[in-house]
């Protein structure tokens, strides 16, 4: 049971990663390739604060979430002018640099060892009652999210950032300040990756540096791109179906022993790629992207 | 202050890799007037544009709007203010639909807001009706009202271009900046829009054109510039450029 909990619980964090990554990328089309970073700061902001300084759980969440923003922020002052692979670059940069940060800075990340004794939410109900109820709090935060990027999605602003994405100049001759724009849509979803952050580390109990490889910004983008980058519910499909397939080869590696583990987690990745690549040729808009509207060739009569 | 000029680009210079795309190019559009550019393809007649909304850093020159050196202001800023260009190639939001397209152009939206926007939804819906209304007066005098609903991606490129004008008479702007409006627009359609710049002209508004149709421009232009190969060749009203003989030679002449 714990480990469908467990399941279920890293499918909705990878699904509010989705969502502040879709925000960005599928919204104003800012490629982020540093996302990890700021799962990374929200995690390590919540587990430090809770573990260390004691500081009550919501008050740890909601402080990795906003330590996250408040990070992305002179970033985004500073590089998002750069313009689309510039700011890749940049962001990726970025990502290392947290990293190297929390392993060399050990007085106050615990460096390599990690950070152990990471409260659960609900802890001092035991074990029994803390897992579901860990869980529950997980989805209706994710939940929430989800709503507040539909609002948004249907708001004035989702159609400007989406205006934004697929014409800078024009929206700025239209007097938007784009800019402005695509710094606030970096802050919001960087928020949204410290709280996914903040509540793994709180569901795991406990986080290392290597759990903040590039893999995780890695994934987050296949559970995207397979969901359908820019619809509503392609983020919680997208996340579901990454992480069955992740999680399902790790169980079938106990049942089959044709491959070593190495071998298996190579060939996950390799099946993975693959799936991306029909993916991409057959479906481009992701499993349950936005339907192409299926109008007949209008009439031309002008040119 | 005196609104005896309107906007003033004065001793315009740009240069791409070597080869002079402006040279020292001068224009003053006084309010309420309508004033044309026209030149022959690639005498930087768009450039100037884009220096002047602020979409490229001239190497040197001053651009003044109202009195004010806007020189250096980024482009959506010129753009609250009142200049509002259109683009020669147009710039639609593709996946956006025709009123979509119509809709963003709104200006000070509450709906915009972050995160005010999630809550004044009252204020957000009057506003978008507002907005809707408006942007259908345009459309339906633009005669693209049956495709409201259209994604502009699907729009031929007469109807882009007509959507790139109904875009920018939302704003509402000042100075109203036209390049090549009536391209690819048929005859009678391009009949009506110089009808109605004339009258937009007449409300006080300032608008700069950039047209082919000499013969149209000529007819609702208070007055003209001609630029040549970056350089200023002639002003004047229409008639006075039209009888000059170096216009005739270099640009005329060659139409
Ligand atoms: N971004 C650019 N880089 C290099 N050359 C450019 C650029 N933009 C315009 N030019 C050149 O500047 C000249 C003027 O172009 P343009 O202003 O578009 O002319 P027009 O609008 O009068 O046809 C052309 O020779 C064009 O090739
Ligand atoms: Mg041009």
């Amino acid at each position: 049971m714990t480990y469908v909990y467990t399941v279920i619980a890293f499918g909705l964090i990878y699904t509010m990663l989705a969502l502040g990554l879709n925000l960005q990328m599928g919204f104003t089309g800012i490629i982020n390739f540093g996302y990890v970073a700021f799962v990374a700061i929200g995690a390590y902001t919540s587990a430090l604060l809770t573990v260390d300084l004691h500081w009550p759980l919501l008050a740890g969440w909601a402080a990795g979430a906003a330590l996250a923003a408040l990070a992305s922020y002179p970033l985004g002052l500073l590089t998002i002018r750069l313009g689309g692979d510039y700011f890749a670059v940049v962001t990726l940069g970025f990502s290392e640099l947290v990293l190297l940060v929390v392993l060399n800075e050990r007085q106050l990340t615990h460096g390599a060892i990690g950070i152990t004794g990471i409260h659960r939410p609900f802890a001092a109900l035991g074990p029994h009652l803390s897992a579901p109820l860990a869980l529950l709090t997980i989805a209706i935060l994710t939940a929430l999210t989800a709503y507040l990027i539909r609002q948004i999605s249907h708001s004035p602003l989702g159609r400007l950032l989406r205006a934004i994405q697929a014409n800078e100049s024009a929206a700025q001759a239209l007097g938007k300040n784009t800019l402005g724009y695509k710094v606030l849509v970096l802050v919001v979803g960087s928020a949204i990756a410290g709280l996914a952050g903040a509540l793994y580390a709180h569901w795991v109990q406990y986080i290392s540096p290597d759990q903040f490889s590039p893999d995780v910004t890695f994934n987050t983008f296949i559970a995207l791109i397979l969901g359908g980058v820019g619809s509503l519910l392609g983020p919680v499909i997208g996340a579901f179906v990454l992480i069955l397939f992740l999680q399902g080869s790790i169980v079938l590696q106990d049942y089959v022993h044709v491959f070593s583990a190495n071998q298996q987690s190579a060939l996950r990745f390799m099946i993975i790629g693959l799936a991306l690549v029909l993916l991409i040729v057959y479906r481009p808009e992701g499993i349950l992207g936005r339907m192409k509207s299926k109008r007949p060739g209008r009439s031309t009569g002008v040119s | 202050m005196s609104e005896e000029v309107l906007l003033e680009a004065r001793d315009i210079e740009k240069a791409y890799v070597g080869s002079r795309v402006l040279k020292s190019v001068s224009v003053a559009l006084k309010p309420g007037t309508i004033t044309a550019l026209i030149g022959p393809n690639g005498a930087g007649k768009t450039t100037l544009f884009d220096i002047i909304a602020g979409f490229v850093q001239a190497d040197s020159g001053v651009v003044r709007y109202r009195g004010e050196d806007i020189t250096r202001k980024p482009a959506f800023l010129r753009a609250c203010r009142g200049i509002v260009k259109t683009f020669q190639i147009p710039h639609e939001f593709g996946g956006l639909s025709v009123l979509d397209n119509l809709l963003v152009a709104g200006s000070d939206q509450i709906g915009e807001r972050f995160p005010a926007s999630l809550w004044s939804r009252r204020a957000t819906h009057e506003q978008e009706c507002a907005n809707t209304e408006t942007a259908c007066g345009i459309l339906e005098f633009l005669g693209l009202l049956a495709s409201r609903d259209v994604m502009a991606q699907t729009l031929s490129a007469g109807e882009k271009k007509l959507l790139e004008l109904a875009r920018a008479l939302m704003l509402a702007p000042r100075l109203l900046m036209l390049d090549e409006p009536l391209a690819g627009v048929p005859l009678s359609v391009g009949e009506q829009i110089l009808e109605h710049l004339v009258n937009i002209g007449a409300q006080g508004k300032t608008l700069l054109i950039v047209e082919h149709n000499l013969e149209a421009v000529m007819r609702v232009a208070d007055w003209v510039y001609v630029l040549v190969d970056g350089e200023l060749l002639a002003s004047g009203p229409p008639s006075e450029v039209q009888r000059n003989e170096k216009v005739q030679t270099a640009y005329l002449g060659r139409a």
